[in-house]
């Protein structure tokens, strides 16, 4: 009996509509490391109420060098532990559940974010410094707006752009040409992509971080984080949580994106290319003093000398 | 008290001058960077007889708005604000050395992000951080009298700027493009 082979297609041209295009790069999202297993477990933990201490350390313990990481950075000046912390335990208990779930994560993202993007960034590292202050910036300004997870604010700044990882790795080509419309036609960077691709690294991130179990109001702030007025209104969400709470979240990360931009942390070939919805600064009653006063704050922690920002170095 | 980077005593070499720090050197092989400005701008400052140069990255346009009562002018670095960097970097470069009447100027950075889709142009400058650094700094500059030479600010393009010590070429980066002479502060005045 004679069957037929499928052949699948080898380049992205060869893929007609945006979703199939979409589904044919989301195929290569293993070329990238995944977020550990054991990092995503603690952060579903922490956000569970009756979690203990005891449980998170359990689950930190299953991956060695997580662990390590994780306890290297407890002890560093920046947290200011009047002792030696040698346990995972210890440190949750010294520095808080939720502070070893913001470590748990940015740890495991040095890995996704850590490359040389040729004709992206000026610096190795910059995607990993822009990601990690958009995710402090992210918690800041959750906590003074009242939001009421602002470590999840922290993890959705920190994923926002996890797209740009797999669409640069894979689509290196598309992704220059997308660069260079940016710089040639005055357009934004994700303009630039749905005009050469049909998505952009936003839809990207939330099927990636959907596939990783993320909490669902979570990857919503990353698929709608370029257009936050989107993730407040259930038809145009696209399916992906909508309302006033996912709203407020992808509010928060536009923002924090945007400080970030400013400031110019780990700035790429795409620049300050990037359309700031105004309606945020209503939604989370915003005025220019207090946006002024968190780019102090995203400023002060690039200065720390220990911070975080420092773990890869 | 002024945010001053320490400097390797043995050789020179590229300096990086981070976010709201500023740095002066004598040293003719060194050469001072501000990586990746996006609103921020790189304000440098050339005596171009004794060859001090200095540069500054300010952040945010004027330090009066984050006075308040317990925190006072001396707990805000002066390289901070444009309109506090400025003399503070002056002061420096006279510390080490320089004259101010021999001080000229370039500045470069103070990009601006785009507006929202449909909105008017005054709408979109409601953050306009960049263009207002810049103006700060050109009033710090005229304010003391220093010529500024050269000026590449605005756009919505991410730049590098380096300074080098031996001559005072400042030379201006576009993020992903390629580096271009903005000013030659070592210049004899004409």
């Amino acid at each position: 009996m004679q069957t037929t082979k499928t052949i699948e297609p080898t380049h992205i041209s060869e893929v007609e509509s945006p979703e199939e295009r979409l589904a044919w790069l989301l195929q290569y999202a293993r070329d990238i490391p995944p977020l550990p297993r054991v990092a995503v477990q603690v952060a579903n933990l922490v956000d569970q109420p009756n979690t203990s201490a005891a449980q998170v350390a359990q689950a930190l313990s299953m991956d060695q060098v997580l662990t390590a990481r994780v306890l290297k950075l407890a002890n560093s000046a920046f947290y200011g532990s009047p002792r030696r912390i040698s346990t995972v335990t210890e440190a949750i208990v010294l520095l808080g559940m939720r502070t070893i779930r913001n470590m748990t994560m940015a740890v495991s993202c040095f890995d996704l974010y850590d490359r040389d993007v040729k004709g992206y960034t000026d610096r190795r590292g910059d995607m990993w410094r822009h990601s990690l202050c958009c995710g402090y910036a992210a918690q800041q300004i959750a906590t003074r707006v009242r939001y009421p997870l602002p470590e999840e604010a922290f993890v959705a700044g920190l994923l926002h752009d996890i797209g740009k990882v797999l669409i640069s790795l894979r689509l290196s080509n598309e992704f220059r040409l997308a660069l260079e419309r940016v710089t040639e036609e005055k357009i934004t960077f994700v303009e630039a992509e749905c005009a050469i691709l049909g998505f952009d690294h936003a839809q990207v991130g939330a099927r990636m971080t959907e596939q990783w179990n993320l909490p669902p109001q979570l990857v919503s702030a990353i698929r709608w984080h370029h257009d936050p007025a989107s993730a407040c209104d259930a038809s145009a969400s696209g399916g992906y949580k909508s309302g006033p709470e996912a709203g407020k979240l992808t509010a928060i990360v536009h923002l924090a994106d945007l400080i970030c931009i400013t400031l110019g942390i780990g700035l790429g070939g795409d620049g300050l290319n990037y359309r700031l919805q105004e309606s945020v600064l209503e939604l989370l009653n915003l005025d220019n003093q207090t946006v002024e006063s968190y780019l102090m704050l995203v400023s002060d922690f690039v200065s720390q000398p220990d911070s975080l920002l420092k773990f890869g170095s | 008290m002024v945010s001053v980077l320490p400097t390797n005593p043995s050789t020179g070499e590229a300096i990086s001058v981070e976010m709201a720090q500023l740095h002066v050197s004598t040293r003719l092989t060194d050469s001072l960077i501000a990586y990746g400005l996006g609103a921020c701008v790189a304000v440098c400052l050339y005596d171009n007889v004794l060859r001090v140069a200095g540069m500054a990255h300010i952040v945010l346009p004027d330090h009066q708005a984050f006075l308040s009562g317990s925190k006072g002018q001396a707990d805000l670095p002066p390289a901070k604000f444009g309109n506090t960097a400025v003399p503070a970097l002056v002061e420096e470069i006279v510390k080490n050395g320089g004259l101010r009447e021999n001080i000229r100027a370039a500045i470069a950075g103070g990009a601006h992000i785009f507006g929202d889709i449909g909105k008017n142009a005054a709408s979109s400058s409601r953050l306009e951080i960049g263009e207002r650094n810049a103006k700060s700094v050109l009033e710090s500059l005229a304010a003391l009298g220093i010529p500024v030479i050269a000026s590449d600010v605005g756009g919505s393009h991410g730049r590098t700027v380096t300074l080098k010590v031996c001559d005072g070429t400042v030379k201006v980066r576009p993020i992903g493009r390629t580096e271009e002479l903005l000013a030659a502060l070592g210049k004899t005045k004409t």
